[in-house]
């Protein structure tokens, strides 16, 4: 039990006043971050590292991980709020998150959003704190084809995100690749579908991709509707009913886990982390048809998730020096500004430090549960602003928030672009989630196939004689065919249905 | 007459603040820089090249007083980074941080990109990045000749990581295979185009049996028992790391790839501005705090003034165009 000795001892070391402090900056500062959409933690630690200079290690450390897991909490509420995904993270969230709002259940949905972080948060953090090494070397051992099967895995969602017509769903998340697509291959070097357009060869950056398809096209939608405001009615219940924790309670378990492992896994995008957890709770719901009508498990599932892939993601900086992606990339600069080195050696010379930040990281946690349910009732006001002054607003932050992503104009005429594309998406009926699915596996799909077949000099069984990508690649063909089946059943159902009434 | 206040109280705030600069900038327009200065970056953030022009930044931007940004302006391998600061304004106040992935070696690689390599005013050489070959703590092989020993032997079975198209990695290794008498193309070259973090993790997790490392990663990686150095780039043995043997002493001089990071800015910069960046540049890498900083990261500090790094960098362009072309990299 020396883990729990040394996470004692780490307490002793976070609870003094300066490091408490920033703590508590770092909490509130990522939590304004992952409110505003497209900029990220990965932006403000960056900003942020020139405290380098004047603070001792341990409290900037401190601070810039609370920014990290801090942006995990905040990115749910522009998705709930106003259907904007505060980052990838948050997308599964606006599913279900904002039909809730529109229903007079913001409140609820914030809440639970923060409760389910906090339960997801703390939990991994054990995780974290008894398994690291093991579970670090347990990581490694997926390569680039388990990579790939993972994917192949993750790809079967798009069966159960694409609502009524499945076809439509599969339009939606071939539209995905194709936008994925566009760019400068970094393997080939080949300019892809890029018309000879410098700005192109740069890609189509997804933060463009989801701010247009989910904010702007809503907001396209609303003004044709003439909507008042999100729920102009009196709000009834700030808070989830017992009835709903109990609902959530099983949920939340299984997001901390499914989080925590997939957090693990370096370059991993935290979206497809939070659309797992998502899925996953649909499938095992006894009710499936509510998801994306405003399910409370649709908004504590990925929430949860995302921030237990936060706990995960240090798993691999701590234990082997390896970031798992561009925010805690920053955070690895800031340590090596220190002189600090993560990997093996820091939990042997630097044990107050590292056992410090785990401490922290409960204790942030915490401050994040407290300061975020009071703000609910605050918050919830957002549903009541007149559409016409609030509409406005979410422009000009999805317009800002598109632009910090890579400092480009570009960008911009992106979002307005798939504004556009997603308001017509919205009129006929073809689900945005699996384009945005697609959006983002495409590239680890892609990136570890041929990886994999460079692996095997372009023998395609390097796939299949390996224990974990076999397994998953049975897994994926066995849930698809599930998926199917669900379908199948539930359309019988709702025929019967129709037939009984009729 | 309280209405009458307000409203005086408030232009007059309002006055102040639009004359604000007026006072703050009453310097001389001929001194450079007056203005805050931004420092382009073409990779993302925690990258080794993001590392160094922040410190860059940081020191320089106490020394001149002026704030200089470091912005981040990813894609396309550098390219759009690079395409809007070579077409910008050449007044000293959009630079960008230079390096071998961005000149000599992008240019070796793509015929066809929209600016040549020498349409920029190159500033100077800052650091020098020597690249070490390394392979997992538990492999076999202790020394380089036995990891080419393999290679030749067992070619399509020797995995290697190399990173994106244009990089460090994928230039070096292939260098050392090809003056080793092996076709690179033979061997399972491995892309990874997330970069070098990527192609560790493989190393580490047993996937790719040979990569490389910089200093950083192989102070970290290297101390904490994980991966281990079978040789280093650099024409001398380094003196953080002495076991390390260099290339030279392997048997392969021939590979001799070593990486660098500078300041650069958009063609026709003026002499002055030119002037200001190289002395400001030259002075950083003589000032103890800006070393001990760099010591900190293991940067190796090499500054070469403008025309020696334009010189410099149009030698290894020819040196990586004949490997590019050789190897089969060349768009």
């Amino acid at each position: 039990m020396s883990a729990l000795s040394d996470l004692f001892a780490g307490f002793s070391v976070a609870l003094t006043f300066h490091n408490l402090l920033y703590c508590l900056i770092g909490s509130i500062m990522g939590t304004l971050v992952g409110v505003l959409p497209g900029i990220g933690p990965t932006s403000a630690i960056a900003i942020l590292l020139p405290i380098t200079s004047f603070l001792p290690p341990m409290p900037a450390i401190i601070m810039l991980a609370g920014i990290y897991y801090g942006a995990m909490y905040g990115g749910s509420t522009t998705s709930i709020l106003l259907n904007i995904p505060g980052e990838v993270a948050s997308v599964p969230t606006c599913l279900d998150g904002y039909e809730m709002a529109k229903q007079g259940r913001a409140g609820p949905a914030l809440a639970i959003s923060a409760i389910s972080s906090f339960f997801a948060g703390t939990i991994s953090l054990i995780g974290l704190t008894f398994f690291a090494p093991t579970l670090a070397d347990a990581a490694l051992v997926f390569g680039p084809p388990e990579y790939f099967a993972l994917m192949v895995f993750a790809l079967t969602m798009v069966i159960n995100l694409s609502g009524k017509d499945i076809i439509k769903g599969f339009v939606s998340a071939l539209i995905g690749f194709l936008i994925a697509a566009i760019g400068l291959d970094a393997v080939s070097g080949s300019a892809r579908f890029t018309f000879g357009s410098i700005e192109l060869m740069g890609g189509i950056d997804f933060i463009s991709v989801i701010i247009g398809l989910f904010a702007v096209a809503e907001i396209l939608v609303s003004m044709e509707e003439s909507v008042v405001a999100v729920f102009p009615g009196k709000i009834k219940g700030l808070m989830p009913t017992l009835h709903d924790l109990k609902t959530c309670l099983g949920t939340m378990v299984r997001a901390t886990f499914i989080g925590f492992f997939l957090g693990l896994l370096p370059g991993l995008s935290t979206g497809i982390t939070a659309f797992m957890a998502y899925d996953v709770e649909k499938r095992v719901s006894k009710h499936p048809e509510r998801f994306g009508k405003g399910a409370i498990e649709g908004v504590a599932a990925p929430e949860g998730a995302n921030n237990s892939a936060t706990s995960g993601a240090f798993v691999p900086l701590l234990c082997l020096g390896i970031p798992p992606g561009p925010a805690l990339a920053v955070l690895l600069g800031a340590f090596m500004i220190y002189g600090l080195q993560p990997g093996p050696l820091l939990f042997e010379h630097h044990s107050g430090f590292a056992w410090g930040l785990i401490a922290s990281m409960y204790i942030g946690n915490a401050m994040l549960l407290v300061l975020n349910l009071p703000l609910v009732g605050i918050w919830v006001k957002v549903c009541k602003i007149p559409y016409a002054i609030l509409s406005p607003l979410v422009l000009i932050f999805s317009f800002i928030g598109a632009f910090s992503v890579r400092n480009s104009m570009f960008d911009i005429w992106l979002t307005i672009i798939f504004g556009g594309i997603g308001y017509l998406m919205k009129k006929l009926n073809y689900p945005s989630a699996p384009l945005v699915l697609t959006i983002v596996l495409a590239a680890r799909l892609e990136g570890s196939l041929r990886e994999s077949l460079n692996m095997s000099m372009g023998n395609p069984s390097i796939l299949f004689n390996r224990p974990i990508s076999l397994g998953l690649i049975i897994l994926a063909i066995l849930f698809t065919f599930i998926s199917f089946w669900a379908r199948a059943k539930h359309l019988r159902v709702m025929e019967v249905a129709v037939e009984d009434q009729g | 007459m309280k209405g009458l206040s307000k409203t005086f109280l408030s232009t007059l705030i309002a006055l102040f603040i639009l004359f604000c600069p007026v006072f703050a900038g009453s310097q001389g327009v001929s001194q450079y820089p007056t203005k805050a200065i931004d420092l382009i970056i073409a990779f993302g953030p925690g990258t080794g090249f993001d590392t160094t022009a922040r410190m860059i930044a940081a020191h320089l931007s106490k020394k001149w007083g002026v704030p200089i940004n470091p912005v981040n302006m990813t894609g396309g391998s550098g390219v759009t980074a690079l395409n809007r600061v070579l077409r910008s304004t050449p007044d000293g106040y959009m630079m960008f941080l230079d390096g071998h992935v961005l000149s000599s070696m992008l240019f070796a690689i793509q015929a066809d990109l929209p600016f040549k390599l020498n349409e920029r005013t190159f500033i100077a050489q800052m650091t020098m990045e020597p690249v070490f070959f390394v392979v997992n703590a538990n492999s076999p092989w202790k020394t380089l000749r036995e990891a080419l020993d393999f290679a030749r032997k067992e070619s399509a079975n020797f995995r290697w990581g190399g990173g994106a198209l244009g990089s460090l990695n994928n230039f070096s290794i292939s260098q050392l295979l090809a003056t080793a008498g092996i076709d690179p193309n033979s061997t399972a070259r491995v892309i990874f185009e997330q970069g070098n973090v990527a192609a560790l993790q493989a190393l580490l997790g047993g996937h790719v049996q040979f990569g490389i490392v910089t200093t950083s990663d192989m102070e970290r990686l290297g101390s904490a028992g994980k991966v281990r150095g079978l040789a280093v780039t650099s024409p001398e043995r380094l003196k953080d790391f002495p076991d390390i043997p260099t290339t030279k002493e392997a048997g392969v001089p021939g590979s001799n790839i070593i990486g660098w990071y500078g300041i650069s800015g958009p063609p026709n910069l003026p002499p002055q501005i030119i002037n200001t960046w190289s002395k400001g540049l030259e002075d950083s890498t003589k000032d103890a705090e800006f070393l001990t900083q760099a010591v900190k990261l293991k940067k190796y500090f090499a500054y070469l003034p403008p025309k020696e790094t334009r010189d410099m960098v149009n030698a290894e362009y020819e040196k990586y165009l004949t490997l590019a072309k050789q190897i089969g990299l060349r768009k």
